[in-house]
């Protein structure tokens, strides 16, 4: 079953300069098909278009043309009730650092609207799932950025998402955090959660993958099943070859 | 579908976010301890008490005259400065993109700036004013309810204030929409002026510079209504249309800004 499913995506951006106006495709008709319960690991160099095709999908911004579709209906910026099963991620993320652990994912477990008796069961569950609950009164500026990754992750399974959508989810992150958050991908997997995550780790998204996309300059290069590839080449190697390649 | 308690509940807790971000500005603090050494000043009328100084002015009349002073100028500072401040930091991507991947529309954001800020502001008004009645109560054994009604008329302006910031940085996110803000106040404060002015004017100029004028808060008349209430002025003014127009521009305001916000990039 396809979870999310991009048909055409493409968003362009208008640059304005001193000698006009100019457009940008920073998404370039984007066809993806991620199916239930996979890790789709969507690879590509900066400036590549992950972020913005990641914006798209949580409806912070609107594609210029193409369709997407969610759980199977299709989806726009205005859908709210349907981000009730989605959780994100941000490559760069803004913490406010006066609260303490606990106090911000209770925020976030009164947005969706937790009854109060559940939020020490599930916010104390989560806090042992990415890692950090050692610091579960502490302040969010005496946290590492690790530590504060990790918190990040913690917001976006809150909800207990169907789908997560996660930005460079182990920017950051030591070796040690980054084999918990394997770990926790996976039991999540398991549990029949889909992720979807951008990343330039290519030997963490081989790991743990089981489906793959590279994008260049908002254009798709290549789409498969990472055990079918790394049967052949390794997922870095196929990543030089078809970034460089395609130059 | 609309769901109306649903939607007042997720601006509270954005709200309280907002409130709690804002109770941490420094900017805040400095603010406030300025406007409070300003309103100790009201003591001064009471201390000298040399009618000629203050042109045959009661005592008790002088001092509100500092404290209302002061506590407008530096309501109309925070308001402007600590929106501005509080408006970065909520209305940056990394964190906007956060909250709307949950579910919340954008204009519960807005409203939720717009409330958590008027908590903040309104905590500085409760402080301000109560230092200034208690420096006039020590002084005249009175209760002078009038100075808490009065000086309520400050907060209709913080209400403006803070609006204009908020519709300002919807069209422009920078520090260009404080100054577009200023403008709107100043501008605010020559309402009589300009009406004078367009009055005297041929028909056209008239009809237009009305219309213009309208589109104003009236700033210095609801300053007006508020020295009136405190009896620092006696002068004639019909309150009802004052606030019936700050009412609609509020609104309209906000109407204006949910449906600027609301359209993603």
């Amino acid at each position: 079953m396809q979870i999310l499913k991009t048909v055409r995506l493409t968003k362009q951006f208008s640059r304005f300069s001193l000698f006009g106006k100019r457009e940008v495709r920073a998404v370039d008709s984007l066809n993806l098909q991620i199916n239930k319960g996979e890790i789709f690991a969507f690879l590509g160099p900066n400036g590549a278009g992950k972020t913005t095709t990641i914006n798209m999908l949580i409806g912070f911004i609107r594609p210029t043309s193409g369709e997407i579709k969610l759980f199977g209906n299709a989806f726009t910026y205005k859908d709210i009730e349907i981000k009730r099963r989605i959780g994100y991620l941000p490559e760069y993320l803004q913490l406010p650092d006066y609260y303490r652990v606990y106090e911000l994912l209770e925020l976030y477990c009164n947005i969706f609207n937790i009854p109060k008796s559940k939020h020490k069961d599930i916010i104390g569950q989560i806090l042992e799932d990415v890692g950090i609950c050692a610091q579960k009164k502490e302040l969010i500026k005496n946290l590492s950025m690790g530590q504060k990754r990790s918190l990040g992750i913690a917001i976006t399974l809150i909800n207990k998402p169907e789908l997560l959508l996660l930005d460079e989810p182990t920017v950051y992150l030591d070796p040690l955090m980054i084999e918990n958050i394997r770990k926790l991908l996976l039991k999540l997997k398991n549990s029949g959660t889909t992720v979807f995550m951008s990343s330039h780790t290519l030997s963490e998204a081989e790991k743990i993958s089981d489906r793959f996309a590279i994008i260049k300059e908002g254009k798709l290069l290549e789409q498969g099943s990472t055990n079918e590839l790394t049967k052949h080449i390794s997922l870095e190697d196929e990543f030089l070859k078809k970034v460089k390649g395609d130059v | 579908m609309f769901n109306f308690l649903e939607s007042i509940r997720l601006i509270r807790i954005i709200s309280q976010s907002v409130f709690r971000a804002a109770s941490k500005e420094r900017l805040m603090f400095g603010f406030l301890i300025l406007s409070l050494l300003f309103v100790l000043l009201s003591n001064v009328p009471f201390l000298i008490n040399d009618p000629e100084l203050f042109e045959g002015m009661p005592s008790k009349i002088a001092s509100m005259q500092i404290g209302f002073m002061g506590i407008n100028m530096f309501l109309m500072l925070m308001s402007v400065f600590i929106g501005l401040n509080i408006l970065q930091d909520i209305f940056s991507d990394d964190n906007l993109s956060i909250l709307l991947s949950k579910p919340i529309r954008r204009w519960h954001v807005l409203e939720g700036a717009f409330f958590g800020l008027f908590k903040v502001l309104f905590l500085n008004w409760l402080i301000m004013v109560s230092s200034l009645w208690l420096i006039i109560y020590f002084h005249t054994q009175e209760l002078n309810a009038n100075i808490w009604i009065g000086m309520s008329i400050s907060l209709i302006l913080v209400l403006i204030y803070i609006s204009l910031v908020i519709f300002f940085y919807t069209l422009i996110p920078n520090a260009i929409s404080g100054i577009l803000t200023f403008f709107i106040i100043i501008a605010g404060f020559g309402v009589s002026l300009s009406k004078e002015f367009f009055s005297s004017a041929s028909q056209s100029l008239f009809f237009l510079g009305k219309f213009g004028v309208e589109l104003i808060p009236k700033i210095n008349l609801l300053l007006g209504v508020s020295m009136n209430i405190l009896g620092i002025f006696n002068i004639r003014i019909n309150y009802s249309p004052i606030f019936f127009h700050t009412v609609v521009f509020l609104i309209a305001l906000h109407i204006l800004s949910c449906l600027r916000f609301n359209q993603p990039k």
